[in-house]
């Protein structure tokens, strides 16, 4: 099997053989980001995915080897989701963060953990994930499925997507919460 | 520490990226309040669900698709 390197450096010089098996590696990954931050937008997803390796290989003879080629990609894709959502820019509104009052005095919270593990298998529980997925601000939708769903470290997502890893910190615990305040609406009997 | 300031730290403290006083500090609040170990527990609850979402992968007819599209570029 060709290396990496090799495969890249063939692909720089025009050979779209050595870059289909490039994409081998790393389409699964790239389609599942599109399509889990294009929540509910099948044909959305299916472009960014295209768009993301046809850009790749227009830009290839740039990439820099000591770069990380599946950060490069995930970059690209992640600025193509944003491109598409830029518009919708609201913060997720958390109500444990954002009105003036703890559960000391509002609201008491259900335990309902033992619930979602048996409902995950359930279509309602995907599509309540969805749609909460569909309702967040794309700057904090691409955190959250950049490390809860694809399982990058915060490092690597405040490379991908150029921002400080205190700033992957905070969008990522609003969009976790706000997503914890959907199923919880979800789950409710 | 009062269940407001604990509550900005506690995706930290499920990804064990937190300073270990101020984890003694949560583990030590959560003793006595039930709605915190409840957050807690469905904050856990809702990342593991977001880790379990089935993985989607492209249609034979689109992964066809780009190789067509790329021989052409």
């Amino acid at each position: 099997m060709a290396s990496e390197a090799e495969l890249i450096a063939r692909s720089k010089g025009g050979d779209p053989e050595a870059f289909s098996e490039l994409i081998s590696r790393y389409e699964d990954r790239i389609f599942n980001l599109a399509h889990k931050v294009c929540a509910g937008l099948p044909a959305e997803a299916e472009d960014v995915y295209q768009e993301t390796f046809l850009t790749a290989f227009k830009k290839l003879p740039k990439f820099r080897a000591d770069s990380d080629l599946g950060t490069w990609l995930y970059r690209i894709a992640s600025n193509l989701c944003w491109m598409r959502f830029r518009k919708k820019k609201a913060e997720p509104v958390v109500p444990i963060l954002d009105r003036p009052h703890s559960h000391e005095e509002g609201p008491q919270f259900r335990d309902w953990s033992g619930g979602p593990e048996e409902l995950s298998r359930k279509k309602a529980l995907r599509e309540a994930v969805e749609a909460a997925l569909a309702a967040l601000a794309v700057e904090y939708r691409l955190v959250l499925v950049l490390r809860d769903i694809e399982g990058r470290s915060g490092e690597e997502t405040a490379e991908v997507l150029g921002i400080s890893l205190a700033a992957v910190k905070s969008r990522l615990h609003r969009a976790r919460l706000f997503l914890r305040d959907r199923l919880d609406q979800a789950v409710a009997p | 520490m009062k269940c407001r300031d604990m509550l900005k730290r506690l995706s930290e403290y499920i990804d064990r990226e937190l300073d270990p006083s101020l984890c003694r500090h949560i583990d030590s609040h959560m003793k006595g309040c039930k709605p915190c170990v409840a957050f807690i527990k469905t904050l856990r609850k809702t990342v593991g669900v977001l880790k379990r979402q089935p993985g989607a992968a492209p249609s034979v007819h689109l992964r066809a698709e780009l190789r067509r599209r790329l021989r052409r570029a």
